[in-house]
């Protein structure tokens, strides 16, 4: 019991002033660097309609394969250069921010709901629920996701809906674990005995009492968990069976450009590079944001 | 599990001994995994190293698909045609110009309508030495055709069509008997290649898929499922058809294929010399490898035929006005050479020109976006129509390229991508409206393409057509055997099509093979068969 | 203590086989797609009795629970039954064909991985925020974050096309193949005192090896180096130090053996994501393996070729981690297994 304590004690301070982890994140410099070019994103992923400088899906016969403006042959029509069907590179990457933002928000979003849900349901009332849960779980972490993706986009042909469902299929697993284990530990604790004592019912218990306290560390996971995911889901399109082929998308892209990586590199290259830089971004942005929230994981 | 069993403790020993123990655990795995697939690891104890002679003086051809068999009867995969086409040998074969060539066969009568003579090559003889009879004629083709009990059925049995048996004459002449006229029997027999009885008997269905042999140029050595096929020159090799010289064995000592799907890798391949032949370029890369400086770039028209198809039988393009707006929204010809870079040809319908009775007269298409409005107006679709595209993954440039000019014709077609054969069993259902997909006709005559799709109960009519005079017209042209009543009844059959439109865009692309330039005598066929039997390699130093 | 922990974890090992079966076929029966259709592909005039008649040659008539049944007792004995797409041949000798090769690059990997992530975990954490430690830092933050895809893709590019200097597909140079052995080109070329052989099999794992590794190394080395600078900074590191040891002995005898005791866990974390992202590296090297074969297996509802697949992923899986539990134990006293 005495470990439980101790981390309520490192816990208390921090999660109770605001302020004082937002000046613990403002002082870590890198991560603010990554906040802002994951703002970024998402601001050219949320404005791609209003900033692109061409229809993403619109083909320019006369321009096929036209180099970055940099190089000789380039244009400042087409600043990023276009692909194999004369589509221009920059506006197709916008709009690919865009997609891959969406499904990263919208699986982490899913996958935190059902995996906290199911992860305090287990660590409060134990007993058979846990042991089943455990069962899944096991289960489902010895399970290779990809061959699931593939089996369900096979059939399907590439929709968002199943490829949501594919990207989550496994995902909640990680929330599942840290909320079923601090709500393990919460149990116990004085508040929560407290609160019992003064014939809180179990809701209350659990959303009004124990999941305040459990929540930072499952933000950091979600940031974590988010980079994760934008790799899966541009590997997925790669392979052909992620995002549909009318949506840009930056894995799509890279795969389009492939045959092409010789003679024209640009077309594999910068999508490949905005996937590298928004998952880093995002990567050190999680990391900073653990560092403040979760203490337990510090470095 | 050694070492597993010991005692805990906290000496620097012991620590040894507990890691070493635990290395065992790790060690156990995959020992363990191979056990779970109880025993199948010890057939291939006798897998021996290839001879290096071999390796050195083979030819190497990036494939560009994986083969499942090797079983000449039981595949329907033009990869695996050209490969097993060096190892077996057909009756009939065709030479790099299409034209139909005697292989096993020497000649060949007809005796009435429905009664076919074939006259042997004498003195042929098998890998295994066995000498090549009427005998194993006989049983290929019963094989095929579904005459022998307790085999499964073959795929390619209706590549032989009305063929109902076969009959042994002597030990070199066989008769092939069919259930009316069949006037194009002998073009068919190139997509059969004969194996020998007594071999199959012996090793069973399964041993002869993974082994065959044949009376071919080359022998197999291995085939390592997803990684090679490896054959060698067949020395006592009888030399092919005499009307295809030299009538030699092989120059190549050998030939290594290698399955590598994605066209990336295998042209990355052919660059870097790691294959001396790259199967199947695709055409906007053709004009890369011709500035690649150990390779170029060999080329041939192709016999397959892709198209966009309508479903006839459902809204909206139940409709002929809606489907006449799609011939004019878009036409294949600046796609093809903006896209395709001109290594394709747009056609007016189904067949390519090479195509018996290719019907010169029908008008080319023409992108006409005013009419194809108009059109679309008359039929109740003012403000545009929005449609679907299917297509396959390998489709889905050209799909897109579609979907952009049809945007200038009000047409907004969103593209849907499916796995091949997933699409396939849908396109049979009639389950889709508009698709891009293709049909190969590599026999360049109209019964391999024509009835398959547009007959009413064509068993690839992907469109619902149903035109009874069609059907008429393609039952009368099957059985007719005078050439001249034949390409009449399809001409018509063409023209009729056109007037229906249940497809649109048509157009063949190029075959188009990547080849090193230490290969010599390497011929793109349209065919895309690979016969080594001529080639040689230049020798280095 | 270790026999019965050991056993107890193989037992466990079983209702996650049978939970990993039943989603796979689950997945693979209630999605549309027909292994039938796809078996017959774009062969002719098909009459529904011979459809039938395949049906019924592969049990695919019965009911989906009594199929299911079927597969398991058979699987419990190692019999998957027939390929559908690998015509006349066994899942389990399609798989033992293919097995080798993964087996040999996820080793590869596996080995390139760690002596890439430790000797740099340990040299950067001796001076923490010095020149090397930033530039090994940045890279695993980078090799986290790249596409394995993409990674694979630019390799291939880099040295195997404008350099020349490895090769791009296959596993080895067909004239120096090993006599067969294990399966593994290195270790038979080896056992044959072959060196050429085995250089060329090296080289032909070098690029999908190191596309493979780098997720893995750099979550390695990212552990290895925080853990290694805690572990620097405790009181019998600085004794040992005070006591006059040669720095090269304090490091290692004393800070790396503990360092390592939390990197363990990781790294078999990591090396079940190394397994999976060999579906997406031997496709784009085209590699002859199990991720290849998945991938097309898939493709053509192989639904007896996808389970053994995915069975042998989830074994490994389980093993992995049961052995980095008792490597755990092993290394560090403290804990007890149980």
């Amino acid at each position: 019991m005495s470990q439980s304590v101790t981390e309520d004690e490192i816990l208390a301070p921090v999660a109770g002033t605001a302020p004082g982890m937002l000046r613990l994140l403002v002082g870590n410099r890198v991560a603010v660097a990554a906040g802002i070019v994951v703002l970024l994103f998402v601001a050219a992923g949320l404005l791609a309609p209003a900033i692109a400088p061409h229809d993403p899906n619109l083909q320019d016969p006369s321009a096929i394969r036209v180099p970055p403006f940099w190089q000789s042959g380039g244009s400042s029509t087409y600043l990023l250069g276009t692909d194999s069907l004369g589509r221009d590179l920059l506006s197709r990457m916008l709009y690919g921010a865009r997609i891959s933002i969406l499904l990263g928000v919208a699986v982490v979003l899913i996958t935190l709901l059902v995996g906290t849900a199911l992860g305090m349901a287990a660590g409060y009332f134990r007993g058979w629920f846990d042991a089943v849960m455990s069962r899944v779980v096991d289960t489902l972490l010895a399970f290779p996701f990809l061959i699931f993706a593939l089996a369900i986009m096979a059939a399907t042909g590439p929709n968002l809906v199943a490829l949501v469902l594919a990207l989550a299929f496994k995902g909640w697993v990680d929330f599942y674990r840290v909320a079923r284990g601090d709500v393990l530990a919460a149990r116990e604790a004085d508040y929560v005995a407290a609160a019992r004592g003064l014939g809180a019912s179990t809701p209350y218990i659990l959303l009004g009492e124990i999941l305040p306290n459990i929540i930072p560390p499952l933000i950091v996971l979600a940031t974590l968990r988010m980079a994760t995911i934008i790799i899966a889901e541009a590997s997925l399109s790669f392979l052909g069976i992620g995002v549909p082929p009318s949506i840009p998308a930056w894995g799509t892209m890279v795969s389009d450009g492939r045959a092409d990586v010789v003679s024209a590199w640009w077309i594999a290259t910068f999508p490949g590079l905005a996937i590298l830089l928004l998952v880093l971004s995002v990567n050190l942005f999680g990391e900073g944001l653990r560092d403040v929230l979760d203490p337990r994981m510090r470095r | 599990m050694r070492g597993v069993g010991s005692r805990g403790g906290h000496t620097r020993r012991d620590f040894l001994k507990r890691s070493v123990g635990a290395l065992a655990v790790v060690g156990a795995g995959p020992s363990l995994l191979t056990g779970l697939l109880a025993g199948c690891g010890r057939r291939q104890a006798g897998q021996r190293a290839l001879r290096a002679d071999l390796v050195r003086g083979a030819l190497s051809v990036a494939l560009d698909a994986d083969v499942q068999t090797l079983d000449p009867a039981m595949h329907r995969s033009r990869t695996v045609e050209a490969v097993v086409r060096n190892v077996c040998d057909g009756l009939v074969a065709r030479d790099a110009e299409m034209r139909y060539v005697p292989q096993l066969a020497e000649s060949w009568e007809l005796e009435g309508d429905t009664r076919w003579v074939f006259r042997l090559r004498k003195g042929v003889t098998f890998h295994d030495g066995s000498a090549f009879t009427a005998d194993d004629v006989k049983f290929t083709i019963d094989r095929i055709i579904g005459a022998i009990p307790g085999l499964p059925p073959s795929p390619r049995k209706d590549l032989l069509g009305p063929v109902t048996g076969t009959e042994v004459l002597d030990a070199h002449t066989v008769a092939i008997i069919t259930d009316g006229p069949y006037p194009i029997l002998h073009k068919k027999l190139v997509f059969q290649e004969i194996c020998p009885r007594a071999y199959f008997e012996e090793v069973g269905p399964d041993e002869f898929a993974r082994k065959p042999i044949g009376t071919g140029p080359f022998r197999l050595v291995e085939w390592i499922a997803g990684e090679r096929i490896v054959v060698e020159r067949f020395d006592e090799y009888y030399g092919g058809s005499p009307e295809v010289p030299p009538v030699e064995p092989a120059k190549l000592a050998g030939v290594i294929f290698r399955p590598l799907e994605e066209a990336a890798t295998r042209l990355v391949s052919l660059e870097a010399q790691e294959v001396d032949v790259a199967v199947n370029v695709p055409s906007d890369q053709a004009d890369r490898v011709d500035t690649f400086p150990t390779a170029h770039l060999s080329v041939a028209q192709g016999t397959r035929t892709h198209f966009v198809g309508l479903n006839c039988a459902r809204k909206p393009f139940s409709d002929r006005r809606v489907r006449e707006a799609m011939r004019h929204a878009v036409d294949p010809k600046p796609i093809v050479e903006q896209f395709l870079l001109g290594r394709a040809r747009a056609l007016p319908g189904m067949l390519v020109p090479m195509a018996f009775s290719y019907d010169e007269s029908l008008p080319e298409p023409r992108q006409d976006p005013g009419r194809a409005r108009a059109l679309l107006r008359q039929a109740g679709y003012a403000d545009g129509l929005e449609v679907t595209l299917d297509c396959e993954a390998t489709d889905k440039r050209m799909a897109e390229a579609i979907a952009g000019v049809m945007a200038g014709a009000g047409v907004r077609a969103e593209v849907r991508v499916w796995k091949k054969d997933n699409l396939l069993n849908q396109l049979r259902r009639q389950e889709r409206d508009m698709f891009l997909t293709s049909w190969g006709n590599s026999s360049l005559d109209p019964s391999g393409i024509l009835p398959v799709l547009f007959r009413s109960d064509g068993y690839s009519n992907f469109f619902g057509y149903r035109n009874g005079t069609v059907d008429r017209l393609l039952e009368e042209a099957d059985r007719a055997m005078d050439p001249e009543v034949r390409a009449r009844k399809y001409v018509e059959v063409q023209r009729i099509l056109h007037a229906d439109i249940p497809t649109c865009f048509h157009f063949a692309q190029e075959e188009l093979y990547g080849v090193s330039d230490r290969v010599s005598n390497f011929r793109a066929r349209p065919d895309g068969m690979l016969p080594m039997h001529d080639v040689s390699l230049a020798d280095e130093a | 203590m270790w026999g019965r922990f050991v056993g107890h974890r193989l037992l466990q090992l079983i209702p996650v086989l049978i939970g990993v079966s039943f989603i796979v076929f689950l997945t693979m029966h209630l999605t549309p797609g027909d292994p039938i259709e796809h078996m017959l592909g774009q062969a002719g005039r098909i009459t529904q009795a011979q459809i039938d008649e395949l049906r019924s040659h592969y049990g695919l008539d019965r009911p989906l629970l009594v199929q299911y049944g079927l597969f398991l007792g058979n699987a419990a004995v190692g019999d998957f039954g027939p390929s559908y797409s690998h015509q006349g041949r066994s899942v389990s000798q399609v798989v033992a064909e293919r097995f080798p090769a993964t087996l040999e690059l996820t080793l590869f990997a596996f080995a390139l991985g760690i002596m890439l992530a430790i000797p740099a975990g340990v040299v950067a954490s001796l001076r923490p925020h010095g020149r090397f430690d930033r530039t090994a830092t940045v890279t695993a933050l980078l090799g986290i974050s790249m596409p394995g895809f993409w990674l694979g893709i630019m390799l291939m590019i880099v040295f195997g096309l404008r350099l020349q200097w490895l090769p791009i597909s296959g596993r080895i140079d067909l004239a120096l193949v090993p006599q067969y052995v294990t399966g593994l080109h290195t270790v038979d070329s080896l056992l044959a005192g072959d060196g050429a052989a085995f250089w060329s099999a090296l080289k032909h794992l070098a690029l999908p090896g190191l596309a493979m590794a780098a997720p893995m190394a750099a979550m390695v080395m990212r552990m290895v180096r925080s853990s290694m600078i805690g572990v620097l900074g405790q009181d019998y590191v600085q004794f040992a130090r005070a006591k006059g040891l040669p720095e090269r002995d304090v490091i290692g005898k004393h800070a790396l053996r503990n360092a390592l005791i939390p990197t363990v866990n990781i790294v078999a974390l990591q090396t079940g994501l190394l397994l999976s992202g060999n579906m997406i590296i031997e496709t784009v090297f085209q590699y002859p393996g199990l991720g290849k074969l998945a991938v097309d297996a898939i493709a053509a509802a192989d639904y007896p070729l996808v389970q053994a697949v995915v069975l042998i992923y989830a074994v490994s899986y389980v093993l992995l981690n049961l052995a980095a539990d008792v490597l755990h134990a092993a290394l560090d006293p403290r804990v007890r297994l149980a």
